[in-house]
C-alpha cells in the first residue's frame, strides 16, 4: 500500500473532521452545522461497525481457543459460549429482538447469573475492606474514614439517625470532583494538543500502528 | 493472641455468611426501617408533581438489567408521575442491553392503565452504537438518526413522532445510566448552554433536565446539580429511589432494596470496625511486649 493510501489520505480525512466541528462550535454557519449533524452520524455508523468487526473477532478467536481444547472441562465451557450465542441469536432472529421470548431470555437466565457474579464481587469487597481498611498511616486512614462516610451516606437508615452524614459526604464530593476536574483538564489538554497535531497532518500515530 | 487480635482472623468464610444473612433478613422479617428524606428528593419529587400539563419528555436509557434493578422503583415512579401529568415521553436507549428493560420497566409503570398507546402516548427506540455520537445524534435529527422504533416501526408511522424532530421539541431531558461518564455527556448535549432554562424557573420553553444515577455515580453527578448547564434536578442512586417512594407514599421495590442495603451496609462498617479494633488491639499488645 503506497503511503498516500495508507497515511496522507486519513489524514486528511481526520484533519478535515476536526476543522468541521471546531469551526462549527464557534461559527454558527448553517452549511458547518449541516456537515457536524452529517459527521455525527457517520460516527455511530461507524461505531456500529466496530461493534461488529469486535463481535467478529471474537467468534473467530474464540472458535480457533475452542478447537485447541483436549480437557473435557475446556471443551464444555468453549461448547456452551457457542450454544448460548446460538439460542441468543436464534430466538432474536425468529421472535424479533423486542419479543418476550428474547426478553426472558435475558432476565431468566443472564440476569440472575450477572447477579450471582456480582454478589460474589459484593462479597469479596466486603471482605476486602475488613482486612484492608485500617488506620495505619495518615492516608489509609483518611482512605477507611472516607470510605466509612460514603457507605453511611448510602444507608437512608443512618443518614435518619445521623442527618450530620449527608452533608459532610456531598462535600467530599468537592475534593473528589476538583481531582476528576484536574485529571479532565489534563486529558482534554493531551486530547487537544493531539487534534492540533491532527489538523496540521502531523499525527501520523492516528492512523498507523507502532509494527 | 488476645480475644481482639483474634477479631482480626475471623474466617472469611464466617464474614461472608454474616453479610449474606444481613441483607437476606428483610425478605423473610417484614420490618420498616426509617427513611430520612432528603432535600433532593423532595425537590425531584416537586418537579414532577407541579410539571405543567402535556410536556413532551426525552429519556436517556442507558442502563444494563443489573444497574436498572436497583433503580427500577425510581424509574417506574418517574414514569408514573409523566403519565399523571398527562406528558408523552420518548426513550432512547444507550446500551446494548438498554432495550431489554423495557418490557420489565413498562410492565411496571402499566402506561395502559393510564390510557396511553404506544406510538400516540410514548416511543421506545432501540440501541444505537456511539455513546455521546448516539446522544449528540439523537437531539440534533431523530429523524435522521432512526428509521424505525424498537419495535420496527417507520417513524412515520408513529403519529408522537410527528412533530418531534430535534431536542427543540422536547420541554423536559430525562437521563438515567449505569456509567459515570454518561452524565458528563447528558450534561453536554442536552443541558449545554442555550438549551436548558434557568435553574429557579425550569418550565420555561426550552429544556428541564432531570436525573437518576445510580448510587457509585451520584457523587459524580451531585455537581451538576443547580447550576447551569447542568441538570434542575436528582435523586442520589438506590437511597433517593427509596426516598422518593416514601415521600410519594407508594412503598415497592426501592424500599424492599434499602432495607437489605442498611443492614449490608451496617455489618460492613461493624467489619471495618471490628478490623481496626484488632489491629490497634495486636499494635499496643506488641508495644507492651516490648517495653516488657
Amino acid at each position: 500500500m503506497s503511503v498516500t493510501t495508507r497515511r496522507t489520505i486519513p489524514l486528511v480525512l481526520i484533519s478535515a473532521c476536526i476543522l468541521i466541528i471546531s469551526l462549527q462550535y464557534f461559527l454558527n454557519i448553517q452549511i458547518l452545522t449541516d456537515l457536524k449533524d452529517e459527521l455525527v452520524r457517520w460516527g455511530t455508523i461507524g461505531t456500529a461497525f466496530a461493534v461488529l468487526y469486535g463481535i467478529t473477532v471474537e467468534i473467530v478467536r474464540n472458535i480457533r481457543l475452542a478447537s485447541r481444547q483436549r480437557e473435557l472441562n475446556d471443551i464444555i465451557y468453549y461448547t456452551l459460549y457457542f450454544v448460548f450465542m446460538i439460542i441468543f441469536v436464534a430466538v432474536g432472529a425468529m421472535f424479533g429482538v423486542g419479543s418476550t421470548e428474547f426478553t426472558n431470555i435475558y432476565v431468566r437466565i443472564l440476569t440472575p447469573s450477572k447477579f450471582a457474579i456480582e454478589l460474589v464481587y459484593g462479597l469479596m469487597l466486603v471482605s476486602a475492606g475488613y482486612r484492608t481498611l485500617r488506620a495505619s498511616s495518615l492516608p489509609a486512614t483518611v482512605l477507611m474514614i472516607s470510605a466509612v462516610i460514603i457507605l453511611l451516606r448510602n444507608s437512608p437508615m443512618v443518614t435518619g439517625f445521623i442527618p450530620a452524614i449527608g452533608p459532610i459526604a456531598d462535600w467530599l464530593n468537592i475534593p473528589l470532583t476538583g481531582g476528576s476536574r484536574g485529571a479532565l483538564i489534563g486529558a482534554g489538554i493531551g486530547a487537544l494538543m493531539i487534534s492540533l497535531r491532527a489538523v496540521a497532518m502531523k499525527e501520523a500515530g492516528l492512523v498507523e500502528t507502532g509494527d | 493472641m488476645s480475644r481482639f487480635e483474634r477479631l482480626g482472623r475471623l474466617n472469611i468464610k464466617l464474614v461472608w455468611v454474616v453479610v449474606l444473612l444481613s441483607m437476606l433478613a428483610p425478605a423473610f422479617i417484614k420490618f420498616e426501617l426509617p427513611v430520612k428524606i432528603s432535600p433532593m428528593t423532595v425537590d425531584f419529587y416537586e418537579f414532577f408533581e407541579n410539571l405543567p400539563e402535556g410536556q413532551i419528555v426525552y429519556i436517556m436509557n442507558s442502563h444494563s438489567l443489573m444497574s436498572y434493578y436497583p433503580l427500577k422503583g425510581a424509574m417506574k415512579l418517574t414514569l408514573q408521575f409523566l403519565m399523571e401529568h398527562n406528558a408523552k415521553f420518548v426513550i432512547q436507549a444507550l446500551v446494548a442491553e438498554s432495550p431489554v428493560t423495557y418490557s420489565d420497566w413498562m410492565e411496571a409503570a402499566d402506561p395502559e392503565s393510564y390510557g396511553y398507546e404506544y406510538g400516540v402516548d410514548y416511543v421506545l427506540f432501540g440501541y444505537l452504537a456511539g455513546g455521546e455520537m448516539a446522544l449528540a445524534s439523537f437531539a440534533a435529527d431523530i429523524w435522521k438518526t432512526y428509521d424505525t422504533d424498537y419495535y420496527g416501526n417507520k417513524l412515520s408511522d408513529l403519529p408522537l413522532m410527528e412533530n418531534i424532530h430535534s431536542w427543540e421539541d422536547f420541554d423536559v431531558a430525562l437521563g438515567s445510566a449505569s456509567s459515570c461518564v454518561l452524565q458528563d455527556m447528558f450534561v453536554r448535549q442536552w443541558c449545554a448552554e442555550g438549551k436548558q432554562n434557568p435553574i429557579d424557573d425550569p418550565y420555561g420553553s426550552k429544556l428541564a433536565t432531570a436525573y437518576i444515577p445510580q448510587s457509585t455515580c451520584a457523587p459524580n453527578t451531585v455537581p451538576y446539580l443547580g447550576v447551569n448547564p447542568g441538570i434542575h434536578v436528582m435523586i442520589y442512586g438506590t437511597q433517593g429511589a427509596a426516598e422518593l417512594e416514601a415521600v410519594a407514599n407508594r412503598l415497592g421495590h426501592s424500599t424492599a432494596l434499602a432495607n437489605a442495603k442498611n443492614l449490608g451496609i451496617i455489618v460492613n462498617v461493624g467489619l471495618i470496625i471490628l478490623g481496626n479494633i484488632a489491629y490497634f488491639s495486636a499494635k499496643f499488645s506488641k508495644k507492651e511486649e516490648i517495653k516488657q
